[in-house]
This record gives C-alpha cells, sequence and structure tokens, in this order.
C-alpha cells in the first residue's frame, strides 16, 4: 500500500459528519432565540443569554461524543488500529468542533443582529470565545485522562474550574491563617491575593467583559491555548490505552482526588472561620478531607478498599498542605506586630468596615473607574480616611493599643461589634491592612483606658468632622450649594415636620457637634459611627434631621441622617 | 516477514505476556491458538501498536513496528468483537475506510457479490456472521501486507467459513500477504495454516511449520504380550499415553522407528501402527503438557 496523508480528507469527513448536528443546533438556536421570545414578545436578551447557554452545552456534548471512542474497548481497538495516529484523530475532532463552534457563534449573531437587541449584548463574546475554545481543547484533554465518557465530561469541569478550586485551597489556608495569627483577615489576604497575585480576572477573560481588547488579552488566550495543547500532546503521547477505569492516569487520578477532597473542608473552614474555634475547625477538616479522599479514591477506582499507594499519596499531601499553611502561617506571623511610622503613611483609615476599606483599594487603584476626586469618592462612600500627620499619629497609636488588648468597652447602649479595621497606604505604594477580632466587654477596665482616649481623639479632631460632616464643616464643599435639612421627630417618624434651609441651623449643629463627648464609649463610637444613637432609636426621642442638596427643583442628592439626641441641646432647643 | 521478539506486557501486577516470540513469514497464514485468555488478542493490539510492550520490540519485514510509524498503514486488524461506527453502512464504511488505505473498488465489489452482502444496508442491523463477512471484506479490499485477524470464523457455518477460506488463500498466494490468524476452531485452522504458535498463559509453548509439528509430534498405538511398565518408553519423549483394553496408545516426540526397534527388541510386539494427529490434538497435547485442563 502507498502512504497517505489523510488529515484534510479525514476533517472534511468529519465536517460533513457533523451534518445532523448543524441542522439540530440551528432548529434550536432559533427556536429558542428568535421564536419563543417572538412569539412571547418577551425579553429578548434573556433568550439570546439562554441561546449562548445552550450553545455551550452542544459544543461540549459534542467534543465528548466525538472523544468518546477513547472509553469503549471495540471502538478504541477500531479507530487505533487504523492508520491514523491519536493525536491526529483527537485534532481533527478538535478542528471540526472549532468548526462547529464558530456556527454556532454565527447563528447567536444572527439572532442578535435580527431582534435589534442591545449591541452591548456582544461585549460578553470577549469571554464567551476564550471559555469556548478552552472547553474544546479541555474536553479533548479529559477525554484522553478518562476512561468513561461521563467521568470526561466531569473532568472537562473540574479542569476548567481547577484554578477557583486552588484559590478555594488557598482561602482554606487563610481561613486557618486568620485564627492563627492575629489581625491578619483572610478576606483581606483573599483580596490582596486575587487582585495582585493571582489574577483570575485575566485567567477567566473576565474583566474584558466591560474593558477592550488589549495586548495583554491577545498574549494571554494564545498562551492558555498552546499551555493546554500541549498537555494534550504530553498525555496523548502517554497514555495506556489498556488502562481502564474512570480515570487512567495514576498521576492525575491522585491530583484530583486531593484537590476535591479539600474542596469540602476547604469551603467548611472558609465558612464557619468566624463561628468555630480553630482546633475543632482543624478536625473537622482532617476528618471531612480524609472521608472525601476516600469515597472520592473509592469511586475512581471502583473498590471500597483503598490501596497503600493512594493511602500514601493522601498522606504526602496532607503533610506537604500542613508545611504550606505552617510556612504562611510562620512568614504572617513576622508582620503580626508590624505597625508603621506615621511618616511613612500616607493615607489612614480605622473603623469597622472592611469592604470600604476594599472599595477605597479599588478606588485608588483605578479599578472601580469613577469620575470624581478621592474627597468626593470619600463623602459618597461616607469614608474616613485621614492624610494629616496627627491622625494618622493617632490612628498608628490605637492600633499598637489594639495589639496589646483585643478587647473594649460597649455601654449597654450601644451596639457591638466585632470588628477593628485598620488601613495604611503607604508612601511607597504598599499597604498594610490588618482586621481585628475584638470583643465588646459590658464592664469597663483599666486596659479600655488607652483605646478610649486616642479615639476621643480621633472624634474631636477636625479632619474626622470635616469628613464625617462635611456638609457642615468642610467650607469648600458647604459654599455655593442649597443645602436643606427635613426635620422628623422620632416619634412621629413618617411626618416632616419642617423643611429648612441648612444654613438656620448649621451653626447650631457644629457647636452641638463640638461639644460632643463620648468618653468610655469613644472606641466603640469610632467603630460605630453610622450605627450609633441606638437609644434616640429606640426611646423615639429627639429628632431625626436629613440632610439634602436640591440640585434643581426634581433632583435632590440626600447626603446624611441625623439623630439628635438631648446632647444635640442647642440645635434641639431652637426646632422646638 | 513479521517478527515478534521477546515480547513482555504487565497490565498493572499480572504478566499478561512473557517473552513472546513470534516468526511468521511473507506469503504465510499463520495460526495463533492458545487457551481462553492466553493473550492472543493481547498479541495483535502489540503488533498494531494499540498496546505499549514493555519489553520486546516487532519488526515487520526488516522495519521496526513502533507507535505512529509508517508501516502500520500496511497493516490491518480485524477485531474479534467488532465495532462500526453508528448508523453505517458498508458502503459508507468503505468510504470512510477509503480515505486511509487503498481499498480496492473492484475487489470490493466483487466480494460483496461473493459474500452476498447488502451493502447498503446499516452494518449494525447485520447478523452477526454478515457483520463478520463485512469486516472480512473490506479488510481484503484494504489489500494489506498484514492482516491480522482475531476470531474470526469463529461461530460461522461452514459455507461460509470455506468462503473466507478460499477468499484468503487466493489473496496470500496473488499478494503474499502475512496472515495471523487467531481462533478456537482448531479443525479449521488445521486446514488452512501454514505455521502455528500454540500459546498458554502469555507465552507460546511451541511454534512450528503446521507440517513439521506434526512430525514431531506423533501418536502410536501398539499391543505387547506380557507386562509393559510405561516408564520403560521416557527415553522416547512420551508426552501422553493410555491403555485401552490391551492396546497402548502414546503420544510423542521421539522417534517413532527407534521406538519400534525397542519394543521389538524387548518385548513381542503383536501390533504398531502410526495415528495422525490433528492440531486439535497436537493443542491438546501441549496444554495437557502445560497442566492446562488436568487441574483437580
Amino acid at each position: 500500500m502507498e502512504k497517505k496523508n489523510n488529515f484534510m480528507p479525514l476533517l472534511i469527513y468529519s465536517i460533513k459528519e457533523k451534518k445532523n448536528w448543524l441542522l439540530l443546533s440551528t432548529v434550536i438556536i432559533f427556536v429558542t432565540t428568535l421564536l419563543i421570545p417572538y412569539i412571547l414578545r418577551a425579553d429578548t436578551e434573556f433568550f439570546i443569554m439562554f441561546g449562548i447557554f445552550e450553545m455551550f452545552a452542544l459544543v461540549f456534548i459534542n467534543c465528548l461524543v466525538d472523544d468518546s471512542f477513547l472509553h469503549n474497548e471495540a471502538k478504541l481497538t477500531y479507530y487505533m488500529s487504523k492508520p491514523v495516529p491519536l493525536g491526529r484523530k483527537i485534532g481533527i475532532n478538535i478542528v471540526t468542533n472549532t468548526v462547529f463552534t464558530l456556527y454556532l457563534l454565527v447563528l447567536i449573531l444572527v439572532s442578535v443582529f435580527l431582534q435589534d437587541v442591545d449591541n452591548e449584548i456582544l461585549k460578553v463574546f470577549k469571554m464567551l470565545i476564550p471559555w469556548l475554545m478552552a472547553i474544546i481543547l479541555l474536553s479533548s484533554l479529559s477525554s484522553v485522562l478518562s476512561g468513561n465518557t461521563l467521568m470526561a465530561g466531569a473532568m472537562t469541569i473540574f479542569n476548567f474550574c481547577l484554578p477557583l478550586i486552588i484559590l478555594l485551597v488557598i482561602m482554606f489556608i487563610f481561613s486557618i491563617l486568620e485564627n492563627v495569627v492575629t489581625g491578619f483577615s483572610a478576606n483581606v489576604l483573599y483580596d490582596y491575593f486575587i487582585r495582585n497575585i493571582y489574577k483570575l480576572d485575566y485567567l477567566y477573560f473576565t474583566r474584558y467583559v466591560d474593558k477592550s481588547i488589549d495586548l495583554v488579552y491577545l498574549l494571554l488566550l494564545p498562551i492558555i491555548l498552546i499551555f493546554i495543547g500541549l498537555l494534550l500532546i504530553r498525555f496523548i503521547k502517554r497514555r495506556k490505552n489498556e488502562n481502564t477505569g474512570f480515570i487512567v492516569f495514576d498521576g492525575y487520578k491522585y491530583f484530583v482526588a486531593v484537590f476535591a477532597c479539600l474542596i469540602i473542608p476547604a469551603s467548611f473552614s472558609i465558612n464557619f472561620s468566624r463561628s468555630t474555634g480553630i482546633g475543632s475547625r482543624l478536625v473537622i477538616s482532617a476528618l471531612l478531607a480524609t472521608l472525601s479522599y476516600y469515597i472520592i479514591i473509592a469511586f475512581i477506582e471502583k473498590s471500597f478498599r483503598i490501596s497503600k499507594s493512594s493511602i500514601k499519596v493522601f498522606v504526602v499531601s496532607m503533610v506537604l498542605f500542613a508545611l504550606i499553611t505552617g510556612g504562611t502561617v510562620g512568614l504572617a506571623s513576622q508582620y503580626e506586630n508590624l505597625v508603621p511610622r506615621p511618616e511613612d503613611v500616607e493615607l489612614a483609615y480605622a473603623g469597622n468596615q472592611i469592604w470600604a476599606v476594599n472599595s477605597a483599594e479599588d478606588f485608588l487603584e483605578g479599578r472601580s473607574y469613577q469620575d470624581m476626586s478621592f474627597k468626593e469618592w470619600k463623602r459618597n462612600h461616607s469614608m474616613i480616611i485621614y492624610d494629616d500627620i496627627d491622625s494618622i499619629r493617632d490612628i498608628t497609636d490605637l492600633h499598637r493599643e489594639v495589639l496589646k488588648d483585643q478587647t473594649y468597652y460597649v455601654s449597654p447602649d450601644y451596639y457591638g461589634t466585632g470588628s477593628f479595621v485598620v488601613a495604611y497606604w503607604m508612601k511607597d505604594g504598599s499597604r498594610i491592612i490588618r482586621d481585628y477580632r475584638l470583643t465588646p466587654e459590658a464592664e469597663f477596665r483599666k486596659e479600655h483606658e488607652g483605646k478610649n482616649e486616642i479615639a476621643g481623639k480621633l472624634l474631636s479632631s477636625y479632619e474626622y468632622k470635616k469628613q464625617r460632616y462635611y456638609y457642615l464643616y468642610d467650607e469648600g464643599y458647604y459654599g455655593g450649594r442649597n443645602l436643606y435639612a427635613k426635620v422628623r421627630t422620632m416619634n412621629g417618624y413618617n411626618t416632616v415636620i419642617e423643611e429648612i434651609d441648612l444654613k438656620e441651623i448649621r451653626d447650631l449643629l457644629k457647636k452641638d457637634i463640638d461639644n460632643l463627648y463620648f468618653g468610655n464609649t469613644s472606641f466603640a463610637e469610632l467603630l460605630m459611627s453610622y450605627m450609633r444613637s441606638k437609644p434616640i432609636a429606640e426611646s423615639k426621642q429627639g429628632y431625626l434631621v436629613e440632610i439634602y442638596e436640591k440640585i434643581s427643583d426634581e433632583d435632590i442628592n440626600y447626603l446624611d441622617e441625623l439623630y439628635l439626641n438631648e446632647n444635640f441641646t442647642n440645635t434641639t432647643e431652637y426646632l422646638r | 516477514m513479521l517478527r515478534v521478539n521477546n515480547l513482555s506486557k504487565k497490565f498493572g501486577d499480572f504478566q499478561v505476556l512473557k517473552n513472546v516470540n513470534i516468526n511468521a513469514e511473507k506469503g504465510q497464514i499463520y495460526g495463533l491458538v492458545g487457551s481462553n485468555g492466553c493473550g492472543k488478542t493481547t498479541i495483535f493490539k502489540h503488533i498494531m501498536q494499540i498496546y505499549r510492550q514493555d519489553e520486546g520490540y516487532i519488526d515487520f519485514d526488516g522495519e521496526r513496528v513502533e507507535k505512529n510509524s509508517e508501516i502500520l498503514k500496511d497493516f490491518y486488524y480485524v477485531q474479534d468483537t467488532l465495532y462500526f461506527p453508528y448508523q453505517y453502512t458498508l458502503e459508507k464504511l468503505f468510504s470512510y475506510e477509503k480515505l486511509m488505505y487503498h481499498m480496492s473498488e473492484e475487489k470490493f465489489e466483487y466480494l460483496l457479490k461473493y459474500f452476498d452482502l447488502d451493502k447498503n444496508k446499516v452494518l449494525n442491523k447485520m447478523s452477526k456472521g454478515q457483520k463478520k463477512q463485512a469486516a472480512f471484506v473490506l479488510s481484503i479490499a484494504a489489500g494489506p501486507k498484514l492482516l491480522l485477524l482475531d476470531e474470526i470464523v469463529d461461530g460461522l457455518d461452514a459455507v461460509i467459513k470455506r468462503k473466507f477460506w478460499d477468499v484468503l488463500i487466493k489473496e496470500v498466494m496473488d499478494n503474499r500477504m502475512t496472515v495471523i490468524i487467531s481462533s478456537h476452531d482448531l479443525k479449521e485452522l488445521d486446514n488452512i495454516c501454514d505455521k502455528v504458535g500454540i500459546m498458554h498463559e502469555g507465552r507460546i509453548l511451541k511454534e512450528e511449520n503446521l507440517e513439521k509439528m506434526k512430525e514431531d509430534i506423533k501418536r502410536v498405538q501398539f499391543a505387547l504380550e506380557g507386562d509393559f511398565d510405561p516408564e520403560e518408553l521416557k527415553d522416547f519423549g512420551i508426552l501422553q499415553y493410555v491403555k485401552i483394553g490391551s492396546v497402548y496408545i502414546v503420544t510423542l516426540t521421539g522417534s517413532m522407528e527407534d521406538l519400534e526397534k525397542y519394543l521389538r527388541k524387548t518385548h513381542k510386539l503383536l501390533l504398531f501402527d502410526r495415528l495422525s494427529m490433528s492440531l486439535e490434538e497436537i493443542f491438546i497435547t501441549e496444554l495437557g503438557g502445560a497442566g492446562y485442563g488436568k487441574e483437580k
């Protein structure tokens, strides 16, 4: 026989063989994205999204069906006995399914254009196309790694989600770390890690939904595809066709089992990190990991009797996990008592809102795409971030006090909180963010004095007032605006008794605020500045004043709500 | 020629093949026979490089057979558990295989008529016998240099079997094709094979030209006057003996003439006849020697 290079003829044959799938897909996509929304006169965008989901399902099923010959002995023997190497056969399937996917994408685009759907929906294609390409390659890779088509499907999803599973395992380590090293928060570490090191938004192309394609996109996409392709080639070469079972590579089998067995304990540990003690959490996590591993291995190996090599792999993996966790804890411990020098700090925050710190991070890093100054942003988010050296010094002093003792005094009239967040934006561009879990105590002790004294200084500082009550103290803001106040009594909450120009009460309010003194509850007040005045809310005494800016007759911008209790003597006297 | 050299393979801890050696000449029909599960199909899959050997190597016409090597294009394997792509007719499968082999349309059409097969019938709707014929027709139409037939005639009726052999012999004669055929139907192989390899538990117990094998293993019946201890004959390579009435039936590898001389010299020989041995009898004798079928 003469030798034949049969790639192209086989590819054309394979594409022709797809004609039934093409026909079926055309009908499915047109019925669900065109006909049904037309008949229902319904939200077309929803049906387009549904069509995209169908496209994923169709591509996924086709890939698995085409590579299913690897999972049946007679089929595999038939195809492998033909003069078409396995790599070429799988390559033909990949190209065929890529052509099929392109056809489906065109169908969806036709639906979008025929229905005149907002073209914004097309932005999602910048993410969808890499996902589809990755799924085509990953399903082939998973089929090569697996000995069963259903398992290949499950492994495709596992492989696609692997970066997320790794993140979950890292979060698991962080959740342990936060219990061991004071001031370290799993959420803060997660945010830092995901933003600066483990950039999943790049890896999954999610950031490009709202962003135009850039050089990173154009480089990253081929790199990812080539990486999966190289893995595929490597495993095709190493595949032993005589191996049966759900997964045909022992190494991959253990890889899956080890990572999968960490999912349940990781989820448990992350969700219960603040409510369960570290000791019991570690014991439960270890038990869950062992049980999960046994079940996964028993399922993959189709035997309840676990092999010695499986036990060895588990033990080694857990030791490795413990070492990595221990190393991370050891590293973090070195920074446990770190308080920066005030001179090195550019901005500082002290409060209880970790989300607000993250949000400020986003703004300062230019990730929130808001067209405003930082000052405006702080006002809009009711955030008090200091840039003056005195306040920063006070915050570092307060930080040291918290490091010494993690309790504080709360009078029964106040709501308690468990969290003290301190954040420093350093002049060298780095950040230090700590989240301390504090215990509120109803009995005042000596250890609370220092915290209250420093918090009191901060609360009475001009910087604080300028940011907290900017509509009163910030002349730059106040000047030239139409500011008003709606006044309600606390016992007639639904009725506005008076609507006055802020000018009328501005000086009175400032005077009252200047006279405010929190004493032993200063630290609690600093933490609870947005939820204070529980006694007023419950006793239904005093006034509720809503401050707003009238931009036009139709456009009103609410700025703040103030509960005026007996401490606001001058203002309440005036309003009476 | 096909040369399988010291081929060994383990599936996990289980040694499936142990130093297997096969030598099949060009234009030869080689019968691979053996007990169930002895590794015949595994050898075929190694030759086709579907499986990779742990040790040993395979040569064809002096060229090493390796994964993805060009020489594999000259091999055609018909497996025992037949597979046909979903909803394919014989004609469609012929078109598909034409993309990989230089299929002879003329031969294909001729064989369709010869076996009375409907090329437009969906293959998976055919009977078991028709499927085997279809697979055989395709294999012959592909005109390979090496044809591996795994239990191709098992379960077929005598007429079809005869047709198979006629076609096969003609192909071998015309094209000098090498055929390796495995079957449990040893009577059939007896009529067609030039050479036979007998396998048991992953080993080739014996590989020989069939005629030579029949010369090597002989069976005689004799009757003597007086007492006789079969132990006397241990130097003649006795494989088996039975006594039926006063007649001894002995299977041996040693010289029959020497045995006769010995018996005439030491006893009063009343009867001495050579019995013909079939492949099946040789097979049973060889496997019996290896302990197969003798378990208590």
